[in-house]
């Protein structure tokens, strides 16, 4: 991996995009104090979490659109010829696409989170403190990790599919999700079958029914770090490899 | 074949067996559940000796403190990592976070305990932000600071001396059978305390100007003979 | 050095392409790809240029394989394909970030062709017509300094000036350590640039020699009548009376008809 090259591909891609990145922004900003006035309505649904809500939608929105277009060159085969011959190694294109869309893309978007965040809670009259939302706070930063997937899935689409990849892949990842919980689910019917689950999280719990009463189960201590390390460690980075993998396939 | 096909069908094959291995675990985890517990969704957590509770955090789980010969702090298990607790003086202070919910949620009784706490004599409550239902103490004197916007539901408590003082936006409530000989009753800002289903002999309020009480017939004649 | 040995692509299972090419390419010559359109010339050059898999066989450029695009080989060459895509930059702007991508990247060279096209360098690639466009990558690729440079029909959207221009230009950048590739179907736009002559036809390579080696053993001629001639190996009808090919028995070199010859080849009329 070559440092010169890595902020040359990240300098090339802020030069040939900053119009457009300047538009989003401004975007995103209206997207989210808009998000804030809608869901301030409808406050009691998110359990009083308008935040969470917010910055969790916003963050997926934002981030699977800017992910998408790490790759947009992809989208016309000139574009993607003129992307491919940049003297630099797939590992260097994958892993400034990366950087740009979790590193730079999240900090910039926590900031106009917090713009946004502001305008909502003086309009709301709630402005304090502590009325700020901590993402490290209640185990929410865990969604940055669900992001890294997320980031490492539209980055994948972006290369694999060439028109229109963001809705291909949203798609995918949907059909991707329903097949994850059906087969999550029927592993465990099959291991419990006298349990009347109502509800499962793959990797992580179940939900079951006892005379009407819900009991949840979880992994022990141990088998939770490593459940966890798979899903919010190795999985991000099997699929980051992927998009190299298929970054070095691509044929135009 | 591509080297991206050989590793999609290694990594698909390590997800299926990684998804496998924790149902097995899970599976494991489930048959330790005692079906018959009635704390079955819950975990137990240590604490030192303490008189006084002081708790903040959220409203969005309601915490059950009832009076009991043995001493238990229980933690339903999807709340673990939202619990912090550590004595100071005497006192056990719980930190209990996550979202806040409004009033009539919070109220709402579908919503299991987050905590319940199984206590032989106590000689006060601190709440800051969080929803308490109280029950069954019988005790000398018994202390409620209430801040932020908590909510306190008593019930069935017997206590001969009952100091209690209110700030903020925080919510009184006695519910069924609560007897007091004498009430020391501080209230200020915008607090709010439902006095119907006490029995009292003295009160003594100090009432601020945006307070709201809310009394029966009896208790207002009984608050008038004073 | 590109050696390309029994080369098969196919798009599809069904659809082949072409089938056990066999070329070499060495530095210091201009190449010029010919063939009607949909015969394999883009495919083949995409081939060279790792934009493609070879299905069977094999290609490499001075010892690289170009499907693996590693850092070496695309600093060294330098592909401008048919539809060409610059990114929304002002020329200043693409060059202030491209150049140190290309170790012999040459900004005073690059410099002399805006001049000599008269582009602002001020000017975005969205201000820019296509013939413009087309030039300042041509200025580009050339400025890049690359080992081997590879042009898929360079001349298309280019005006007649231009492509005197463009010639000049190609002659001039031209050095012994360089492979120049260029492919068109308008045979006449390659006439004097290039040494080697490349026919392609249906997936197969029909002619490739020396433009040298064509001269020395056909004759090329013009004639205002048609020629009966036992000698004549190929003869055509064009606007200004009958062009024909004959066996070259002297020990001159003459004028090679690319267009004639390419007609020749086609017809299965020669076989060199």
């Amino acid at each position: 991996m070559n440092y010169s090259t890595l902020s040359l591909l990240i300098k090339r891609q802020f030069k040939e995009h900053y119009k457009t990145y300047a538009t989003d922004l401004l975007v995103l900003l209206i997207l989210l104090i808009f998000m804030f006035l809608v869901v301030h309505q409808w406050k009691d649904s998110f359990s009083g979490a308008v935040q969470n809500g917010v910055f969790v939608i916003g963050l997926f929105i934002a981030g699977g659109v800017f992910s998408n277009t790490m790759f947009g060159e992809f989208s016309s085969p000139q574009s993607g010829m003129w992307l491919l011959s940049i003297p630099a190694k797939a590992s260097e294109k994958v892993v400034s696409s990366i950087i740009i869309s979790t590193v730079f893309f999240l900090i910039i978007y926590v900031i106009t989170f917090y713009i946004a965040d502001f305008f909502y809670l003086l309009f709301a009259g709630t402005l304090n403190f502590e009325a700020i939302l901590n993402p490290f706070e209640n185990g929410f930063y865990q969604f940055f990790f669900i992001y890294l997937i997320f980031n490492g899935l539209m980055l994948l689409g972006s290369i694999i599919f060439n028109k229109n990849s963001l809705i291909k892949m949203l798609l995918t990842i949907a059909v991707l999700f329903i097949l994850l919980n059906y087969l999550n689910g029927f592993i465990l019917s099959f291991l419990i079958p006298e349990a009347t689950i109502v509800s499962s999280i793959a990797f992580d719990s179940f939900l079951f029914s006892h005379y009407g009463e819900n009991v949840k189960v979880f992994l022990s201590d141990n088998i939770n770090f490593y459940s966890a390390l798979f899903v919010r460690i190795i999985f991000p980075i099997a699929l980051w490899v992927l998009v190299w993998l298929k970054l070095k396939e691509k044929e135009i | 074949m591509k080297t991206s096909t050989v590793f999609i069908v290694f990594l698909s094959i390590t997800i299926a067996g990684v998804l496998l291995a924790t149902n097995v675990s899970l599976k494991k985890e489930y048959e330790k559940i005692d079906l018959d517990d009635v704390f079955k969704n819950y975990v137990s957590v240590d604490s030192e000796p303490y008189s006084v509770l002081s708790i903040s955090g959220s409203n969005g789980y309601p915490i059950e403190i009832v009076q009991k010969d043995t001493n238990a702090i229980k933690v339903l298990r999807s709340r673990l990592e939202h619990f912090k607790s550590v004595v100071k003086n005497d006192t056990l202070f719980i930190e209990f976070t996550g979202s806040n919910i409004s009033m009539q949620q919070s109220f709402l009784t579908t919503t299991p305990s987050g905590i319940v706490i199984h206590k032989n004599n106590l000689s006060g409550i601190i709440a800051t932000n969080t929803h308490q239902r109280v029950n069954g103490f019988k005790t000398e004197h018994f202390t409620l600071n209430l801040k932020g916007y908590s909510h306190v539901e008593l019930q069935n408590c017997n206590a001969q001396t009952l100091s209690i003082l209110m700030e903020n936006e925080s919510y009184l409530q006695f519910l069924e059978h609560n007897i007091a000989d004498s009430i020391s009753l501080k209230m200020t800002h915008t607090s709010v305390a439902d006095l119907n289903d006490i029995s009292f002999k003295k009160v003594h309020p100090v009432l601020g100007d945006s307070v709201a009480l809310v009394l029966s017939k009896d208790v207002f004649k009984n608050l008038l003979n004073n | 050095m590109i050696t390309i040995e029994s080369l098969d692509y196919n798009y599809s299972k069904k659809i082949n392409i072409f089938k056990n090419i066999n070329l070499q390419f060495s530095s210091g010559k201009i190449y010029g790809l010919l063939g009607k359109n949909g015969v394999g010339k883009s495919t083949l050059i995409k081939n060279i240029t790792g934009m493609l898999f070879p299905t069977k066989g094999s290609c490499e450029v001075f010892g690289l394989t170009p499907g693996k695009r590693e850092v070496e080989f695309l600093q060294d060459l330098f592909f401008v394909p048919e539809e060409y895509y610059l990114p929304n930059l002002t020329i200043k702007e693409l060059i202030t970030i491209y150049k140190d991508f290309y170790p012999n990247f040459d900004v005073n060279q690059f410099d002399a062709y805006t001049k000599e096209f008269n582009i602002s360098k001020d000017k975005k690639a969205t201000e820019l017509s296509l013939g413009q466009k087309k030039k300042i990558l041509i200025g580009f690729a050339l400025s890049a300094n690359t080992k081997v440079l590879i042009m898929d029909e360079p001349t298309n959207g280019l005006d007649i000036p231009s492509k005197i221009t463009f010639r000049n230009m190609i002659k001039d950048a031209f050095n012994d350590d360089r492979i120049v590739f260029i492919t068109s179907h308008q045979v006449r736009d390659l006439d004097e640039l290039i040494d080697a002559i490349i026919i392609m036809h249906d997936g197969q390579i029909l002619l490739n020699s020396d433009k040298d080696a064509i001269a020395k053993r056909l004759h090329f001629e013009l004639s205002d009548n048609k020629k009966d001639d036992l000698t004549i190996l190929y003869q055509e009808k064009v606007s200004n009376g009958f062009a024909s090919i004959q066996k070259n028995t002297s020990d001159t070199l003459g004028y090679v008809d690319i267009e004639l010859l390419f007609n020749a080849v086609l017809a299965h009329k020669l076989k060199l």
